[in-house]
């Protein structure tokens, strides 16, 4: 038992709306970054003659490379986004400095800010057994 | 920043399950609106063609299968990023 967050948090207290809020922000960023990469790398990677159903070698290479750079991107862009005249493009000025915050940290901690939250979640999955469940016609 | 407490745990899996639903519905539409555009381009019938629709397995089971290699290597570079922290 803690008391005033003293000695860490109890296991079983009420819940923190600051925190689920921030796990809920997350939770969008990660599933917003993934769901871009399927559309980006859809549209460099596959073609639209649709041959066949399966990915062939080229394209499921062209795939993992397109991922892989995607997050090189993703870092870079970041790093650039840091390296303004006081460190972050004057974003103190901003007036929302809330909004300036949640820049930095987005920079400062890539697509994966605080990832302990949903770094269990697996996007792909949960489309996929949605996708079985509501349209088993794919599948059969 | 803190990890979820139980009942913190319960309320966001909530959040999760009406989240997938949306995002379901979302990715649904926009597979029907890509294999409709890349495969359905005749309109001298109104019925779908065998050949559009031996299109249509294609493009959908195909895209499938991309977003699963996706979500893969997206989790690998996830797991690295969180390794190198």
């Amino acid at each position: 038992m803690s008391f005033l967050g003293l000695g860490g948090q109890n296991p079983n207290g009420p819940s923190n709306p600051q925190k689920l809020l921030a796990a809920e922000a997350e939770l969008d960023m990660v599933t917003d970054m993934f769901n871009r990469l399927v559309e980006s790398c859809h549209e460099k990677c596959i073609k639209a003659d649709y041959s066949s159903g399966d990915l062939n070698a080229n394209e499921g290479l062209c795939l993992d490379r397109c991922v892989a750079k995607y997050f090189d991107v993703n870092t870079k862009v970041g790093e650039v986004s840091m390296r303004g005249a006081d460190g972050n493009y004057g974003l103190e000025d901003t007036a929302n400095t809330v909004h300036a915050e949640a820049w930095k940290q987005r920079i400062l901690h890539g697509p994966t800010l605080n990832v302990k939250y949903v770094h269990r979640i697996k996007v792909h999955e949960i489309v996929r057994l949605t996708m079985v469940y509501l349209a088993p016609w794919h599948f059969n | 920043m803190d990890q979820l407490n139980n009942r913190e745990q319960q309320e966001f899996q909530q959040l999760v399950e009406q989240k997938q639903m949306k995002d379901f519905m979302r990715l649904y539409s926009s597979l029907v609106q890509r294999c409709f555009t890349d495969c359905v381009n005749d309109f001298t019938s109104k019925a779908l063609s065998s050949r559009e629709e031996s299109c249509l397995e294609k493009c959908s089971e195909k895209f499938l299968k991309h977003s699963e290699r996706v979500g893969q290597r997206f989790q690998e570079q996830n797991a690295a990023l969180m390794q190198k922290r």
